[in-house]
């Protein structure tokens, strides 16, 4: 997604109190009344309240001018490909994940909200009920490179480095997308960290997240959540029961 | 009148026992604040690190220990003989003892139970069929809040005896339905509908995967099992939509469910009882 079309700012008329406007294939309308403000989402016939907030008599002196950033959505997902990833002994893969996006409402530079552009189905990502996290589940399958853009989603590089002996059979792959920073490459389009899976000779699984391989020009949005050793520890199981190795 | 109560303030001042009821009264006060100073001192450092009930045994403990201690001293200082109040506290604890079995035991209960941790405060829990929020966990019993909002107390020492189901502990549940369907539907058309739908629910979990089992053939159809994970907190949401898609669907796609039928007879055996409808 390119990044110009993802960011928009919009100053709310004092006369008519009320602007319409589409961002990420959406329609948007925000209505200001007395010192309400209420942002409406049209997708298809539906039109739903996303968010109504009472305003200070300081802001609707100054004026009001909301803004729709581009974010990640708030847990990381557990990525179902059609087919699962292999990865031979002594090697490399990388590909690309189109990330479907949500955004950022802010009035005055203020972020309130998260608007959910995309409901995902909830699953959990842990090796038994008692232990793990919730998540979303997203069904696509890797893209072997950034060429093929697609509307309302950043790109997420994912790298697994096998240097063990084993053959890998991945069914599904943890994206850590809460501990990402969403970037603006110099092209203007939307990137993620990348995800650098590295499993050590003796099977042990290590993840990493680094800044993106291509030039980014300014970070878009930081993580919502500090990644910790430990957090990412805590699905090496999960990593073991959705991996065949042979 | 002016000189009997200058007398009577002359005596009092001069009186050899003053001194001792002023630093009695001093340690006694001075005491006490330090103690809340204290447990105040203790709560803060033992932070979220302990679990409430064992910070507030933690807290009461050291209060209830110093207060007696002090107590003692200052009547000590008093000139009360400490011998005569430990005999007397001897004969006190045995009658005591036997008087406040039940409470003493719900006590040891208590400790059982903060180191135990079979649920904490918050938790959904459910003790010989009552089902509740827990409110608070005292030295004697445990405090529940029904959902219809009542009030239930429940002695420590039941916790102890009976068993103790904690809905919340896990932050999975999953939901079990048990449905019947007509025997003449086609079971696998069946069993994609229920899976389309759990997998078309928001609050049905992708993984674990839902669980599907041909239960029974039972009297009136074939019963099955349709178990749904979801997150402890969807709950009421999960219920409510999966019924109600599960009913609408059915009805679309004309997947019977089958519901035992009464008829009433009147006296003679073969002959159902008569119904008459009015015309109107």
């Amino acid at each position: 997604m390119k990044a110009e079309s993802a960011l928009v700012r919009y100053p709310i008329p004092q006369e008519s109190g009320q602007v319409k406007f589409s961002a990420y294939e959406r329609k948007f309308s925000a209505v200001l009344h007395e010192n309400r403000l209420q942002l409406y989402m049209s997708s298809g016939r539906k039109k739903e309240l996303q968010s109504d907030i009472i305003l200070s008599e300081k802001t609707l002196s100054t004026g009001v001018e909301i803004a729709l950033s581009p974010s990640l959505p708030d847990k990381p997902f557990s990525l179902n490909t059609s087919h699962p990833i292999h990865v031979l002994p002594w090697s490399t893969v990388s590909f690309f994940i189109p990330i479907p996006l949500w955004a950022v409402l802010s009035v005055n530079n203020i972020p309130v909200k998260d608007i959910i552009l995309h409901d995902f189905s909830k699953t959990w990502i842990g090796e038994t009920g008692q232990k793990g996290d919730l998540g979303y589940t997203l069904c696509t399958d890797p893209l072997s490179d950034d060429r093929k853009l697609l509307p309302d989603a950043a790109y997420t590089e994912i790298i697994i480095e096998n240097k063990s002996k084993v053959f890998f059979s991945i069914a599904r792959l943890i994206i850590y997308t809460p501990f990402k920073s969403l970037y603006k490459s110099e092209g203007g389009y939307l990137y993620t960290d990348r995800q650098r899976l590295l499993i050590n000779p003796n099977n042990k699984q290590e993840i990493k997240l680094l800044r993106p391989s291509v030039a980014v020009a300014q970070i878009v949005a930081r993580p919502r959540k500090k990644a910790t050793k430990d957090y990412f520890s805590r699905f090496a199981g999960f990593f073991k029961k959705v991996t065949v190795m042979s | 009148m002016f000189s009997e109560f200058a007398h009577f303030l002359h005596s009092v001042l001069t009186h050899p026992l003053l001194p001792k009821i002023i630093w009695a009264l001093a340690l006694l006060i001075g005491g006490m604040i330090t103690l809340k100073l204290l447990t105040y001192l203790i709560g803060k450092k033992m932070g979220s690190k302990y679990s409430p009930q064992f910070r507030m045994l933690t807290i009461k403990g050291v209060y209830y220990t110093g207060m007696t201690l002090i107590l003692l001293y200052v009547l000590q200082l008093a000139g009360v003989k400490m011998s005569a109040i430990f005999g007397a506290a001897g004969i006190a604890g045995i009658a005591i003892g036997f008087a406040a079995q039940t409470s003493i035991s719900n006590i040891i209960s208590g400790l059982f139970i903060v180191s135990e941790k079979p649920f904490s405060i918050g938790d959904i829990i459910e003790v010989e069929g009552k089902l509740g929020i827990v409110d608070s966990m005292d030295l004697i019993s445990i405090k529940l809040k029904t959902f219809d909002n009542l009030f239930i107390r429940i002695p420590n020492t039941t916790i102890i005896n009976t068993h103790v189901v904690n809905i919340t502990r896990y932050p999975l549940r999953r939901m079990n339905f048990t449905l019947n369907i007509a025997y003449k539907e086609d079971l696998g058309r069946v069993q994609e509908i229920l899976m389309d739908i759990a997998l078309k629910n928001p609050f049905c979990l992708d993984e674990p995967a839902p669980y599907f089992l041909i239960k029974d053939f039972a009297q009136s159809g074939i019963s099955l099992l349709l178990g749904l994970w979801f997150e402890k907190n969807d709950y009421t949401n999960l219920k409510n939509s999966i019924m109600t898609e599960i009913h609408e669907r059915f009805k679309k796609e004309g997947i019977e469910i089958p519901f035992p039928h009464i008829s009433l007879y009147a006296g003679k055996s073969t002959e159902p009882f008569p119904v008459i409808t009015k015309k109107q």
